[in-house]
This record gives structure tokens, sequence and C-alpha cells, in this order.
């Protein structure tokens, strides 16, 4: 199996000389891998499975009539690989493995394009050999049990998808496997649904990059709503930065750390801040300028100090006031969704859908209105190769033809690339309806 | 609520006793929609007393009326349509899931908001329901009439209602998807209306459906684009125009939001020689809505000018929500939009003719006119907002 990696390593070595190959290979895998049960196909309402016929040139089951399809994630600062297998026997996909890698930039600044290309060029080799190694540990040639290559062409940071697409063209050249192309949103929103088996639930996808609330219409993922300037994530990262919290293991879990010190003895203050709801579409910049200005105010109480009058306020205290009222924005636009569309279920997915704040309120906005909530936690909302598994799997059992590249044409990544661009063809084409 | 089960809501305390009961018509997001019937109140039998006892300042001099006692309100709601004497009670309730400060201060200033922005719309001239009345009331402050003090309702712990016209129509969302519908096109459907609820047909509980499912599956439905459709369009684009000239900001302009009275059914091509249909919309639900100041331009004075620019922002916002719901709901439904534009532009453009006629000492004729300049403005920062919505998707 060496020879192959090398082969990736040299692909890389081309596109960025300064990475040594060396280092990569002593660091530690740090593998968080998924313990989940198999996901049954049945309760999501896809589409039936096609007969394999229709689809035989496009791949192979393997010898034991599995498809299995390695997906490769890098659109931000984690790099992911994941293994993930479909058994027509039992109807059920399963993830087999799915370790990942983050790049956690110093105190202070954000990642930078150039830095986290450097990090996913020097940890996508261990990575795809850690998850082909766990999920067929017997196996000296665990390749052989592919039948698919699946990764993210956008949207993303253009340097560490194209690090990401240059291990996946690599593998599927080397290994005579067909390539799929697959947006990053639909890939989270396809993970989303299998892993909670929910077949149509509005979504909430709040990551670093993205806030958005999607539905599902007509052969397409619709957004409804979205954020007019900058993403949640971005809002709270860029906050820790200014109040100089750690970005270890990111900035909005230590700002979560910092809210969760609010409790019914001990309450924090609330600080009122900009609340912007525009119909569907919410806004963060106005919030951000004005929280950081509070930060400059002379009732801002740095750390160590004591608060002593009644209209001071802490690190904690921000912490806290900003969760509340992003939080209500974001679950309010997903409400408005909800009844904009007649829909009962929430799937919230992306980095910041991880926020046990963020899924609390969620649930009780569902609650209220007699539906469910559909969460998950770290291993499957952060960015990660099964989910890229996941929806590759989709577009190469259904026969999408955007989707299954020929050869490695059309593979050059996409910084842009909208969710609704894409379009669904594993799932009815049917359109929401009014009962009147 | 906790229990599984789930018994949908009961409405808000003043109105808990009333008989027959309020109709619940829609569930929004943040509000329900109660339809009131008070035809069986007669004059002679109908308390004084107003039911509420609120008097709310909204804000920069208006204040919104007093709520009406119901002998008020029945003569006030009387030339309503069909003889129903019936109103409108929009009750914004509280949300267990926010911060109780953020909850009691995004329910008190919404409510104050509609009302006020309401108030400004109808004195500019912009069909929309008039407001009888605004009360807001906590279980703790006990204000809730006295009538009622043996009900306890702690489900509406802090709520505020609205009390509005009714509009006898239906929501353009809904005609354009009547429409669009072949098999309910020619049917006479009457305005009656509609709960605002909607259900998916992948539903898992109906899969006696499944066989409509394959039906919908070949023949994709897209938005009916006719002569009738097209002037709604053009319509709510000059109703939007006149709004903003007026100096407000909808902050919610979705197909849902805007209402269409007594709407005719009747395909375009029966009616080809009716050309001259004039549709009444109506603008609804300002909970969102802003007020600045009204668009008015003095040619001598560059200065307006400038701060029309400043303004644009808000407006193209406005507009950017309109054509994203437009495109999210209705499928292909490009052409609409591009009318609404055109209306907009419309009514900017009649603006101009009109001080036009009345200063006639216009200079070159050729120049376009002070207000079109602010439509174009509006336009062109539309196209900036679009491309700002375009690049941030960059990274995910
Ligand atoms: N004055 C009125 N006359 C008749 N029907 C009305 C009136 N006001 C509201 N409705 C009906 O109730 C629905 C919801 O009203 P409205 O939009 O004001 O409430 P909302 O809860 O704020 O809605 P959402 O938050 O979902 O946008 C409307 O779509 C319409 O069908
Ligand atoms: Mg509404």
């Amino acid at each position: 199996m060496r020879s192959f990696f090398n082969v990736i390593a040299v692909a890389l070595f081309v596109s960025s000389p300064k990475v040594k190959f060396g280092a990569s290979r002593s660091s530690p895998y740090l593998i968080m891998t998924s313990t989940d049960p198999p996901c049954p196909l049945e309760p999501i309402h896809n589409l039936p499975l096609p007969p394999p016929s229709h689809f035989s040139h496009l791949y192979t089951p393997n010898s034991s009539n599995q498809t299995v399809v390695l997906g490769i994630e890098g659109s931000a600062n984690k790099v992911g690989v994941g293994v993930l297998s479909y058994d027509p026997s039992t109807q059920t996909y399963q993830t087999l493995s799915n370790p990942r890698k983050t790049y956690v930039s110093p105190v202070g600044f954000g990642f930078l394009p150039k830095e986290t290309s450097w990090h996913h060029q020097a940890h996508v080799v261990g990575l795809v050999r850690a998850a082909l190694s766990e999920a067929y540990p017997e196996d000296g040639e665990p390749q052989r049990n592919l039948s698919a290559i699946a990764f993210t062409l956008g949207p993303g940071m253009g340097g560490p998808l194209r690090s990401c697409a240059i291990a996946a063209r690599t593998l599927s050249l080397l290994w005579n496997l067909p390539l799929i192309a697959v947006n990053h949103c639909i890939a989270h929103i396809e993970m989303g649904r299998v892993a909670t088996s929910s077949s149509d639930p509005v979504v909430l996808y709040v990551s670093g990059g993205n806030t958005q609330v999607i539905a599902y219409s007509d052969g397409r993922y619709r957004i409804f709503g979205e954020t007019i300037d900058i993403a949640v994530g971005n809002c709270l990262d860029r906050f820790a930065r200014v109040v100089g919290l750690s970005n270890d293991p990111s900035p909005g879990y230590n700002i979560e750390l910092e809210a969760r010190k609010h409790t019914l003895e001990n309450p924090l203050k609330f600080v009122e801040l900009p609340y912007v709801v525009k119909g569907m579409d919410v806004s963060f910049s106005g919030l951000l300028t004005n929280i950081e200005e509070l930060t400059k105010s002379t009732n801002f109480v740095k750390e160590g100090q004591e608060k002593e009058r009644e209209e001071q306020f802490t690190v904690a205290d921000l912490c806290y006031s900003l969760q509340e009222t992003i939080f209500a924005m974001l679950v309010e636009i997903t409400e408005r969704t909800m009844a904009h569309c007649g829909q009962s279920s929430v799937l919230v997915v992306g980095g910041v859908g991880c926020n046990k704040r963020l899924q609390d309120m969620l649930a009780l906005m569902v609650q209220d209105r007699g539906g469910t909530l559909c969460a998950m936690d770290h291993r499957y909302c952060i960015d990660n190769g099964a989910m890229i598994a996941q929806a590759g799997m989709f577009g190469l059992q259904y026969g999408s033809e955007s989707m299954c590249l020929k050869g490695v044409e059309g593979s050059e990544c996409t910084q842009r690339f909208r969710t609704d661009q894409v379009e669904v063809v594993w799932r009815p084409k049917t359109r929401r309806k009014h009962i009147s | 609520m906790s229990t599984s089960e789930w018994f949908g809501p009961s409405p808000p305390p003043e109105l808990i006793s009333h008989e027959p009961p309020p109709k619940l018509l829609s569930q929004g997001a943040e509000a329900r929609v109660w339809l009131v019937d008070i035809s069986s109140i007669r004059n002679d039998d109908a308390t004084d007393a107003p039911p509420i006892k609120a008097n709310v300042s909204v804000g920069s001099g208006i204040n919104a009326p007093k709520l009406y006692s119901l002998s008020q309100l029945s003569s006030v709601s009387k030339d309503t349509d069909n003889n129903k004497m019936i109103f409108i009670c929009k009750e914004r309730f509280s949300k267990k899931y926010r911060h109780p400060q953020l909850d009691v201060s995004l329910t008190k200033s919404r409510t104050k908001a509609e009302a006020r922005c309401l108030i400004r719309c109808k004195k500019a001239d912009v069909p929309c329901p008039t407001v009888f009345g605004i009360g807001q009331w906590s279980a703790s402050d006990g204000k809730v009439g006295e009538r009622n003090s043996g009900t306890t309702n702690p489900a509406a712990a802090s709520s505020s209602c609205l009390f509005l016209e009714h509009i006898n129509g239906c929501t353009i969302r809904h005609y354009f998807e009547e429409r669009s519908n072949p098999a309910t096109e020619k049917s006479e459907l009457t305005g009656e209306p509609h709960a605002k609820r909607a259900r998916c047909e992948e539903d898992p509980s109906d899969s006696a459906n499944s066989d409509t499912n394959q039906a919908q599956v070949q023949d994709r439905i897209t938005t009916k684009i006719d002569s009738h459709t097209l002037v709604v369009a053009h319509t709510l684009g000059t109703l939007v125009a006149k709004m903003h000239a007026a100096g407000i900001i909808h902050g919610d302009l979705t197909t849902s939001n805007i209402m269409l009275r007594n709407p005719s059914w009747t395909s375009a091509e029966d009616n080809d020689n009716n050309s001259s249909w004039e549709p009444q919309l109506v603008l609804i639900d300002f909970g969102l809505a802003t007020s600045t100041a009204p668009v008015q331009v003095n040619n001598n004075n560059n200065n307006k000018q400038n701060k029309q620019q400043h303004n644009a922002e808000d407006k193209a916002v406005d507009l950017y929500v309109l054509e994203r719901a437009f495109l999210s709901t209705h499928p292909e439904s490009e052409m609409l939009v591009e009318q609404v534009w055109k209306g907009y532009q419309s009514h900017y453009q009649g603006m101009d003719d009109e001080s036009e006629m009345k200063t006639e000492d216009v200079g070159d004729t050729n120049s376009i006119g002070a207000y079109s300049c602010v439509a174009n403005s509006v336009m062109n920062r539309l196209e900036q907002v679009r491309l700002r919505g375009r690049k941030r998707e960059y990274f995910g």
C-alpha cells in the first residue's frame, strides 16, 4: 500500500513544495471515530434504489455485494476522510470509519488559507490510510472494497479544497475508481438526514462560513433564510478573538463554556445587543461591531478583576448575551421557515449546531409546534469525511450526472457553490402545497 | 405542553370566554391570528367598558386607539363583507426559548412597531388593515379585564394583541399557488381565509397519497404566468414603492404577507376583454417594519438626495427579501419578479410626473426626474445586495 501513498505525497508535493512529509507520517493520528449504529434507509424517504443494471457503467459493488464510498473533506480548517458502505440486503448505510484532523490557529488569529492548506496536505494521506485500515483492519488491500471516491468540490477556501481534491484525483486514477464531486452543504444535509432518520426536515445549517435555513422542494434544497452579511460561526470566532479566548478546540466551544457559567443561583447578566431579523434573513455585522465596542467601554470588567457596580459586565456576561441573542435570531428564522413550509421537524447541522444551548432552544421551539428536533453530536455535525461519502453515495446510486465525473474532468474546485445549484436526484420531485 | 399529545393553543385571556369561540386562522412563527365574530353582540347589550384597558403610545406622537368597546367595535366593522361582523386579533405570545428580557422587549416592540407602521401606512394611503386597538398584558400585572379574573391562562404569560380589520380574501401566495395548479384553476373557489398550513407530499403518514406522488413526479408545477398574475405582481410593485416613499420599510415582504381582496379565480383567457382588472392588494404583517423619513425630493437641495442614498440600503434589502421569497416559494416566477420591479419604478415615475405638473419650471425635460433617481438608486443598491449574498458563499 505504501507505494500509492507516495504517489499522492508526490502529487501534493508538486502543488506545494514547502511541506515536509516525513513529519506528517510520524505525527500521531487523532482519530475521532463514529461508533454509531448503522443508519436505515427506509425512514428517510428517498426514492427506491434504482436497479443495479441501470448505473452499472458507473460503479460496481464489491465482492461482498456492498457499495463502499471513501469521502474526503477539507473545505475549511478540518480535514477528514470517511468510509461508508451500503448493504442492499439490509438496505442500510453504515459509517465504517471517519477520522478527522483540525487545524487550530494561534489565539487572536483566524485560520488563513495558506497554513490551512499545508495542514491538510500534511494530514490527508495519513487520514486515508487510517480510515481504510480502520474500516478493513484485516485486509491487506482495503482499497479493493471501494466503489468510488467522493470529494468536496465546494464551497470553501480554495487552497484547502484543492489540496484534498488532488488527493481524491490521485486515488481515483491509482485505483481506477469513479470520482464524485460533492457540494459541502448538501453533504451536511444528507449526513444529517441519514444519521437521524428524518425524512423531510427544515434544515438549519450553521457553521463558520454558512448560515442558512433550507427546505427541500421540487428537486432542490432551497434556501429560505440566510445571513445577509457574516456567518454565525464567523461572528462567534471574531468575538472570541477580540476577548482573547482560545481557538482550541474551537472558539465557539470556548464561548459556550463561558456562557455555561450561567446558573439559576448565579445568573449571568444579560446585556442587550442589536437583534436583526429581516424576513427570514438575519444580520450579524451590526451586532458584532456593537459587542466589540462594549469590550472597550469602561463597564467592561477584564479577566481577573472583580465586578463592582451593577452596570458592569464580564467576558462571561458578554458570551452569554451573545449566544442568547444570536441563537434566538436563528431559532426565529427557523420557526418562520417551518411556518412558511408547514413543516414540523428541524434538523440542525454544521459546527455551531453542536452547541447545547442552541439545541435546547431549538428543542423548546419545536416542542411548542408539536414537532421534533433532530440533532447530532460533533462527529457528524462538524465537517467530516463520512458526510461527503454519504452525499457521494446518493449521487452514485441515483446516477447524478452533475456529481459523477468522467475521469478527472470537471473536478476543479469552486469556492462558490450554492446549495440550490445541485439537482437532488435521489429525492422525489414534489413540491409543498397548501391545504385550504 | 410537555405531554406527548399536542392540544393546540388557547385564545388570549380577553377572548377566552367569548362566544362564539375565536377561530384560529393561522399559527405563524411568532403570532397567532384569531378570527373573532361579534355578530351576535347587539349594540344595546354590549358592555360599554373596553374589554382591555390599554392606551399604548406607539411613539413619535402616534397613539394607537384605545381598544374599542365591543359595541364600538361592532359599529366600525359593520361594513365588513357578507354582513358578518368580524375582526382579527393578532396575538404575539411569549417564546419559551428566548431569554425573558429579550422576549418581553421583542414582543412589546414588535406589536408597537406594527401598530405604528400600520397607522402611518393608512395615513399615506397605502392599503393595509385598520388598527382597532392594541392590548398588552402579563400574567403578573393583573391588567387582564376583571371580567375574566377567574380564568387563568398560563400559556399567555405575557402577550400582546393587536386588533385589526379583517381582510376578506387570501394571501397572494395562495393565489399564485392555486392559479398554478391546473386542477383547481377553473373551479370557483371561495375567498374564505385559509389556515396557513401546508403539508409535504412526502409525509410518511399518508401513504395513500403515493399515487398522486407519482403523478407529481412527472408533471412539475411551475408558477402560472398570465395577465392576471402579472398584473398582481405589477400592482404589488407600485404598493411597495408607495410604502417606501412614505418612509416605511416592511422588513418581511413575502407573498404570505400580502393579501388580495375578493380574488377572481376565472382564468385570464376567459375574460380577456376585462383587461382593466385592478387587483386590490393589502399589505399585512408589519411586525418587522421600521419607519424612516418619507422620501421628499427637493430639486434645489442636493443634501436630501444624499440622505436618500443612505436609506436606499434598507429599501434594497426589503426588495431583496421579497425577491428571495418569490423565487424560493414560487418556482420559475422570475417574470413576476420583473413585473414587481417595473411596478416599483413606475410608481416613482408617477410621482415625478405629478411634481412636474405642479412646479412646471423643470429646465430640461429630458433629464430623469428626482423620484425616478430614488427608484434607480434603490434598484442599483439591490444589485449590490444580491452580489454580497453570492460572494459570501465563499467558504463552508
Ligand atoms: N387582517 C387580516 N385579515 C384576514 N386575514 C388575515 C389578516 N391578518 C392576517 N391574516 C391571515 O393570517 C396569516 C398570518 O398573519 P400575519 O402574517 O400577520 O402573522 P404572522 O404570525 O406574523 O405570520 P408569519 O410570522 O408567519 O409571517 C396571514 O397570512 C393571513 O392569512
Ligand atoms: Mg406573516
